[in-house]
């Protein structure tokens, strides 16, 4: 008990407060701009917290991962485009809301829900890491490809009013993940010789692409611009939504947090699964799944509890097991190494006091999220008032320098434009572009672990079926996909 | 193009993609680790992507004997909402042009560039102040020159600046 008194109190100090907050508001920043994402934020940073004491050093990453991924709602929410993979699913319901004059609501619901959804997965955290985690240590290449698999087939959820358009779309963003060294035994694919391709597109340009250029493009096409993006002149009261709305909310809510801290635990799978998975769950499990995709609460506060649920969740293979869930996680592992602490099942032991002080970094990095962002609120609704033709191009010189950045090599400058065109084809052609970056994610996942499901059973598809959870997902998923295509072609 | 070909031209168009993944997913060797080669999903996603352009096709097709010569009227009417064209291309090509030259003639210089006569494009008679695009061109991309080099570090194209 003491170890936990003394590793909060730990942190109170004027110094520690002041990088908890500086860390939010820069990984925010970061996560809120497309093209800068919390990793290079965290990257940036890392130098800086050599020089401190480990509870300082981790408490500024940590507010800039807490930052960082509930910074990409307000991108999503007001230009459609995700700051972060993991706010894909927001821009579902978060930009149509916003279209409607209800973009304080919107951001509102967002920012709520994702202090939220991060308070529950770090209450799960404190209490429950050592159960997840042997949880999480049963999922293997066979339960990784049911998983993503289903997600796969789940797309066409998403799609909107053709379900075939959007499985094929889907497929298309896979097709477009091969392009490059396949998995496992890198024989490069779909590269035609040109050796640029051998490394295959990065996800942060193909994002910005499919949604920023694509849609600079759509802007371009328009004879009378726009000159304002009407906003209705509305009061925002306190956060934009009332006590009535938010309990309707509640058991959307805890569902999605669920979702979103179990998904998070699986090392290699992160926010944007969890937030896509806990959408899908909040539009099958409502009474109204048509409304999904028009701007309804619902689908911002599930893919936004979600996602930050998924922050805590990623945490505890990291401090359990010393595995790191995601990118930014290895980051913060290297964070740690760095300050001579190796996570594993000791830590709670060997560096309790540091522990308990994480977590409490944890909780005031929400809170500090919470209340820079509902100043943001304000601040954000304006920004929609620059005519979207004098925003885009300066968010998409933003973006380039960003990917640029990514690897120091125009190709991922090439790959916006790529994408784009191919973004804005699609859109022409009423092809949805979201199940197209949700294949270029989810793609590799399931060919890797397929094969590797696969050669762990010496070639016999049997054995995923022998395992429950990977047989029942997969079953599922089959039956899913034959069963919205009969409809799709019998409604027609 | 008429709405009522659409769907029937890029179910095509997928169809032809499938088939053409499907021959170059052929060549992949089986450099064989495992049972199932580089090969195996490219194929996979080739007959899927086959089998939803079918669908799509037939759909299509559907729709437009459906449709009748009355209703694909009102449709063509609807999308004649008059679509700038010239301007979706000017942008395309004043953005290969950013990407091309990036790298060579530097950051600062080709954003600057970019942002003006993407401002410029995009703009209509009304609002467009081709002194405020200049400004707003070089004050954003000079803070943003300053932030990412100066204030983090990293590597921006110099080009013949440097």
């Amino acid at each position: 008990m003491g170890m936990i008194i003394g590793g909060f109190v730990s942190i109170f100090s004027i110094k520690i407060i002041s990088l908890i907050f500086i860390g939010v508001i820069i990984g925010i920043i970061f996560g809120s701009i497309p093209g800068l994402t919390t990793a290079m934020a965290v990257v940036l940073c890392l130098p800086i917290t050599f020089g401190m004491d480990p509870v300082s050093g981790m408490s500024l990453l940590i507010g800039l991962y807490i930052g960082g991924f509930s910074g990409g709602l307000i991108a999503a929410i007001l230009l459609k485009i995700p700051g972060t993979p993991a706010s894909i699913a927001t821009t579902f319901d978060g930009y149509p809301m916003a279209q409607q004059g209800k973009a304080g609501k919107a951001l509102g619901l967002g920012i709520v829900f994702s202090f939220m959804g991060g308070l529950v997965s770090i209450i799960i955290l404190i209490f429950v890491s050592p159960i997840l985690a042997e949880f999480a240590l049963k999922f293997g290449p066979y339960e990784y490809f049911g998983l993503s698999f289903f997600a796969l087939t789940m797309i066409a959820s998403v799609a909107g009013k053709s379900i075939s358009k959007g499985l094929l779309s889907g497929l298309i963003g896979m097709v477009l993940a091969m392009i490059g060294a396949a998995p496992i035994d890198g024989y490069p694919r779909l590269t035609f010789g040109l050796h640029a391709l051998d490394g295959g597109f990065e996800l942060v340009p193909a994002i910005i692409g499919m949604f920023a250029v694509s849609e600079l493009l759509l802007t371009a096409e328009r004879y009378s611009k726009d000159t304002k993006g009407e906003i209705k002149e509305y009061k925002i009261k306190g956060f934009g939504f009332s006590i009535k709305e938010f309990k309707e909310q509640i058991v959307n809510f805890l569902r999605s947090s669920i979702i979103g801290t179990g998904i998070g635990v699986l090392p290699g799978i992160g926010g944007a699964l969890a937030s896509l998975m806990a959408y899908l769950a909040a539009k099958n499990s409502s009474k109204y799944p048509e409304k999904f995709g028009t701007g309804i609460n619902d689908g911002i506060v599930a893919s936004e509890s979600a996602n930050n649920a998924a922050i805590g969740g990623a945490l505890i293979p990291l401090l359990t097991l010393g595995i790191p869930g995601d990118t930014v996680t290895a980051l913060l592992l290297g964070g740690l190494t760095l300050h001579g602490i190796t996570p594993g099942p000791l830590l709670f032991q060997t560096e309790g006091k540091l522990v308990y002080a994480i977590f409490a970094a944890l909780i005031v990095a929400n809170i500090f999220m919470l209340i820079a962002e509902f100043f943001g609120i304000r601040v954000f609704v304006k920004l929609l008032k620059i005519p979207k033709f004098m925003l885009f191009p300066v968010i998409i010189a933003i973006c380039i320098v960003g990917s640029y950045s990514l690897n120091n090599r125009i190709f991922d400058v090439l790959t916006i434009l790529i994408f784009g065109i191919i973004g804005y084809l699609m859109s022409k052609k009423e092809y949805p572009i979201s199940p197209a970056i949700l294949g270029f994610i989810l793609g590799p996942i399931t060919e890797l672990n397929l094969r590797r499901g696969l050669m762990y059973s010496n070639g016999s598809f049997l054995a995923f079926f022998k395992k429950p959870i990977a047989g029942f997902l997969i079953i599922l998923s089959i039956m899913f996909v034959i069963f919205t295509l009969w409809k799709n072609i019998r409604e027609n | 193009m008429d709405k009522k070909y659409s769907d029937i031209v890029t179910g095509c168009v997928f169809l032809v993609l499938s088939v053409f993944l499907y021959i170059t997913s052929l060549r992949i060797a089986d450099a064989n680790v495992s049972k199932l080669g580089p090969d195996f999903m490219p194929k996979i996603v080739a007959i899927g992507i086959g089998i939803l352009s079918i669908i799509i096709i037939v759909n299509g097709i559907r729709r437009y004997k459906e449709m009748g010569v009355d209703k694909s009227e009102i449709i063509n009417n609807k999308s004649k909402e008059k679509i700038n064209k010239k301007n979706v291309i000017f942008t395309l090509l004043l953005l290969s042009t950013y990407v091309l030259f990036l790298d060579k003639i530097g950051f600062i210089i080709m954003t600057i560039l970019y942002m003006l006569l993407q401002l410029t494009i995009l703009s209509d008679d009304k609002t467009k102040h081709i002194k405020k695009f200049a400004a707003i061109s070089i004050i954003t991309t000079l803070t943003l020159y300053s932030i990412f080099v100066y204030g983090f570090n990293i590597l921006i194209p110099a080009g013949i600046l440097g």
